[in-house]
């Protein structure tokens, strides 16, 4: 169902898997996860950064989705004009905090908070012990919208503004990447100034 | 620091590599990628390297080369908070400090690498020895 080839079929079944999402997240908490995770492999291999899934809010707020359901959810939320954002955020970061560390799980972490920290709004609402997940040294998949909103002036100083320079390390060793699409401008001004003053001790 | 330098630099090698590889490899993820961006990503990479190589190049020698020197008086105590010092009245005069970085002088416009001072007890007073980058 969730061959990288097959991508275009897979988006024209997007409604269809959509649709299937909320079932997978009940099946979940109940200790069936294979309907979810086929759904996120789906998501993964659609060849699309965007695969957005706009209940994944709705769920969060009805507390009907376990930790790892909101974990591996959310980077598929669209972040920039949920309902409630800032409950979402915290929701979010407490699932992050209770959830089990495997790879997918911190990937999944790792892309959401880039996410989120592309919005001022949302950014004080981060807890300040989630910025550690970075440190963990996820590797990213290729399609990955966090890395790709990552690299925005916005995240570059939310980090910088942290004045961890593990964490700013971390932060630039998960967003230079040959699949990521760095681009001239404020982001890449703002990378080249916090190597300059930020990395620039004995 | 200079470990971090070091991690992000072969982080940059590594993605230089792969950029090498070509377009056709890159092409997988994003079909529509051409020769003048792949051109693109490459030299962007490039500058980030050759701004941690420069930055390394200058810490290296920051030792050798003449400091500059700003000479800061305290008022009550040894506490001299805007360069984020905590200078305990130590017997010696002399302290032969090298913390990665602290904060700029408010009066300041670049930024300060702290590598040294001299205390002179009865006058209350600090010379505090900086490299100054981006005056």
């Amino acid at each position: 169902m969730a061959e990288a080839e097959d991508f275009r079929s897979l988006q024209s079944k997007h409604k269809a898997i959509t649709s299937l999402l909320p079932y997978g997240v009940l099946q979940e908490r109940d200790g069936r996860p294979e309907i979810l995770d086929t759904l996120l492999r789906a998501a993964r291999a659609s060849g699309k950064r965007r695969f957005v899934w706009y209940r994944v809010g709705t769920l969060f707020l009805l507390a009907r989705a376990s930790p790892r359901a909101i974990v591996l959810t959310s980077p598929h939320a669209r972040w920039c004009d949920l309902t409630g954002r800032g409950d979402l955020v915290r929701r979010w970061a407490t699932a992050a905090s209770a959830v089990q560390y495997t790879e997918d799980v911190c990937q999944s972490v790792v892309d959401t908070l880039l996410q989120i920290a592309s919005e001022d709004e949302l950014v004080p609402s981060i807890p300040a012990g989630v910025w550690t997940w970075l440190t963990k040294g996820p590797s990213l998949p290729r399609i990955c919208m966090g890395r790709h909103i990552g690299a925005r002036p916005r995240v570059v100083k939310t980090v910088r503004a942290l004045k961890d320079v593990e964490v700013l390390k971390s932060y630039l060793l998960v967003v230079w990447s040959e699949w990521s699409d760095l681009r001239d401008g404020p982001g890449f001004n703002k990378m080249c100034a916090s190597i300059r003053w930020d990395l620039s001790g004995i | 620091m200079g470990h971090h330098r070091a991690e992000l630099i072969q982080r940059l090698d590594h993605v230089l590599g792969q950029l090498d590889r070509g377009s056709e490899y890159l092409k997988q993820q994003n079909p529509d990628l051409g020769r003048y961006d792949l051109w693109k990503a490459k030299r962007r990479y490039r500058k980030l390297k050759d701004i941690l190589l420069e930055v390394e190049r200058r810490m290296s020698s920051s030792i050798t080369t003449p400091f500059h020197v700003l000479t800061l008086h305290t008022t009550r105590s040894f506490s001299y908070r805007t360069i984020g010092l905590s200078l305990s009245p130590f017997p010696s005069s002399v302290w032969a400090l090298c913390l990665p970085r602290v904060p700029p002088h408010p009066s300041l416009t670049g930024f300060a690498t702290f590598v040294g001072c001299v205390i002179s007890p009865p006058l209350r007073q600090v010379t505090v020895k900086v490299n100054f980058w981006g005056l």
